[in-house]
């Protein structure tokens, strides 16, 4: 399966009191549609908060509206989280998931990413300099399994290869979105300079593509990655790893630090709990 | 870029192209092995001067079937007696891929699943991690011998009905061949919900080909000089531009645009014959076994499914950035010779 765990919802989402109005879901749901045409089996829609994390913050997804041939991993009505570690879904349709992406210029705000256990599929965090990019990887904050650096940007950190082998170890992907790489003739020349010294610094190893798509034009085809992947010197068994294996990979410690008690021990809902489950039990009572 | 560390060589990431010389009255047959041994075919190009090609073909070659079924009903016993035992049964999930989904096959024998993790952790049967992708651990091939355990009273058949049943119990849709064990021909597959599909069979006569004559030591040695291993590569080159028919040995093409020569030309008048579908592999042989008989040079180019989970001898395949799993063979009857290409790509543990 070939995921894609970054398409974006607005800017003005991750603000306080911030929505998203019915055209933007509907571009992004067009976004969905077209990962899944492409080839696409699990995307996560990305919402990016600065700051501390606040309840108002979920209430963005109390508009989401259906999408076709898609299966959310939340609830619509309740916004709860459904479904397992595996998100293997029917074919021809896709499975969507929600990320949260914060980005962190002070220790503290990390430390309030706790607050989101359960809520989100997957967490990550945007360091914005040396320190905060040294706390990501080293594990002071629990609820983190991206670290997402700004790839359109020239960065005021370096990506020490110390620093990111930390994060390998405890199982903390690095991201590598491609949108920049369609920009503009500067953001594109950055993005190479970023993308390189993030290959160089995990040596091709927990990478994961992801696509930063705002529309639907923005997206690739995974074979096209692959290829892009070249570029940077990871070739391609590496590049489909990355999206692939590493993504599920991530989604998998997502998962066990979530939902497992100790990664050994993970509840799961029984058969009565389910629709069918409850509809034969009000049929065996009357 | 400075001060940059290589990153891990990467293994298995070329193509690879093997050439073979074999005798037509050999006892090893190697050219024939080289067909029988491949059963996932979808398409098959035959250049040559004979204007009886699309007969030959349409004697061997015929319908295969569009059908949608369970998993668990290719090892009820009775389908097993009715169709797997007594002829030549080949399907091949479709519109799968086989780096992204799961992908199910039978290769006349065993029933192959080619699972990811997340299946083959549920799906409870003891299969073997898959050779490609290179790390280990993310597919896993599962192989059932249908001729040999599918006893129901046997504990192994259980299991398997049980797992395939809570598991994979969605039906899936299937490209099957169902074919005479001793010629490949056709014979009807009576499943209930089967559509029948003909092959496409296309004919384009290209008059005045450039056709290059086989060199002699290709014929005559297989020590691989660089001159042995050039002419291989100009000959296996041409073939696949005469399959595609394309202008530059049609002798159409402008010198402004195209470089290519073809290597001691003589013009012929040849016919190039496509024929498109789920191909058996003994049906291919027949139609060559017949061609070689009537004594005139002829070239074949088959084409194996990107997406089968098996290619020659039942070597394990998969897709990197390309699935190629093809095979092209030069025939001199009039020599006794036949030169075989066998291309695979990358990740194909044949090569």
């Amino acid at each position: 399966m070939f995921y894609d765990l970054n398409i974006p919802l607005p800017e003005a989402a991750g603000k306080a009191g911030g929505h998203v109005s019915s055209q933007e879901w509907a571009q992004i749901a067009q976004t969905v549609e077209q990962a899944r045409v492409l080839g696409y089996s699990v995307v996560a829609l990305n919402l990016t908060l600065q700051g501390k994390l606040a309840p108002e913050h979920l209430s963005v997804w109390n508009t989401t509206p259906e999408f076709k041939n898609a299966q959310l991993s939340w609830d619509r009505a309740t916004g709860a989280r459904v479904g397992g570690a595996t998100r293997s879904v029917g074919r021809g349709k896709i499975c969507v998931l929600r990320r949260l992406t914060a980005v962190i210029g002070d220790a503290t705000q990390g430390h309030s990413l706790a607050s989101v256990d359960g809520a989100y599929d997957i967490v990550a965090v945007q360091p914005t300099n040396d320190a905060m990019l040294l706390a990501a990887c080293n594990g002071t904050w629990d609820a983190v399994d991206i670290v997402a650096l700004d790839m359109g940007q020239r960065w005021n950190f370096v990506a020490k290869q110390k620093v990111v082998t930390q994060a390998l170890a405890l199982g903390v992907s690095l991201e590598i979105m491609y949108q920049p790489a369609l920009a503009g003739e500067k953001t594109r020349q950055q993005w190479v300079s970023n993308a390189a010294a993030v290959v160089r610094a995990t040596r091709g190893r927990s990478v994961i593509w992801t696509s930063a798509a705002r529309r639907a034009l923005d997206l690739r085809a995974p074979y096209d990655i692959a290829n892009l992947g070249e570029v940077l010197q990871l070739n391609g068994d590496l590049s489909k790893r990355a999206l692939a294996a590493n993504a599920r990979a991530a989604l998998m410690h997502a998962f066990t630090r979530s939902s497992t008690l100790r990664a050994v021990i993970a509840p799961k809902h029984s058969a009565a709990d389910e629709p069918e489950g409850l509809a034969k039990k009000a049929r065996m009572a009357s | 870029m400075s001060s940059h560390i290589p990153l891990p060589k990467e293994k298995h990431n070329k193509s690879k192209l093997f050439v073979t010389r074999s005798h037509l009255l050999s006892k090893k047959h190697e050219h024939s092995k080289l067909i029988q041994t491949h059963p996932f075919n979808h398409q098959i190009t035959i250049i040559s001067q004979s204007t009886t090609v699309r007969e030959t073909l349409a004697k061997y070659i015929g319908p295969y079937y569009n059908v949608t079924l369970k998993l668990s009903d290719f090892i009820d016993p009775a389908f097993i007696s009715n169709y797997i035992k007594r002829n030549t049964l080949i399907a091949l999930s479709s519109n799968r891929y086989i780096d992204a989904d799961d992908v199910f096959a039978i290769d006349g024998q065993k029933l192959i699943l080619s699972v990811g993790k997340d299946t083959y952790e549920t799906l409870g049967l003891v299969g073997k991690s898959a050779q490609f992708p290179v790390e280990r651990g993310s597919r896993f091939v599962v192989e059932i011998d249908l001729l040999a355990c599918m006893d129901p009273a046997k504990k192994y058949y259980q299991r398997v009905h049980n797992r395939l049943n809570a598991v994979l119990n969605e039906p899936v849709e299937f490209l099957v061949g169902y074919f005479d064990k001793n010629t490949g021909t056709p014979v009807t597959f009576d499943i209930p919900g089967a559509t029948i599909v003909t092959p496409q069979v296309d004919t384009r006569s290209v008059p005045n080909m450039l056709v290059p004559n086989v060199p002699e030591c290709l014929i005559s040695t297989n020590e691989q000089t660089d001159t042995w291993t050039e002419h291989a590569h100009e000959l296996f080159e041409w073939i696949g531009l005469a399959a595609s028919c394309s202008q530059a040995v049609a002798g159409t093409s402008d010198e402004q645009t195209s470089a290519y020569t073809v290597p001691e030309p003589t013009s012929k008048d040849m016919h190039v014959v496509t024929a498109r579908g789920l191909l058996s592999a003994t049906a291919i042989h027949s139609v060559i076994n017949e061609l070689v008989a009537a004594h005139t040079e002829f070239y074949v180019c088959v084409w194996g499914f990107d997406d089968a989970p098996v290619s020659w001898n039942s070597s394990e395949h998969n897709f990197y950035v390309s699935g190629e799993n093809m095979y092209a063979q030069a025939y001199v009857p009039h020599k006794n010779c036949c030169l075989s290409f066998q291309a695979c790509g990358p990740w194909d543990a044949f090569s």
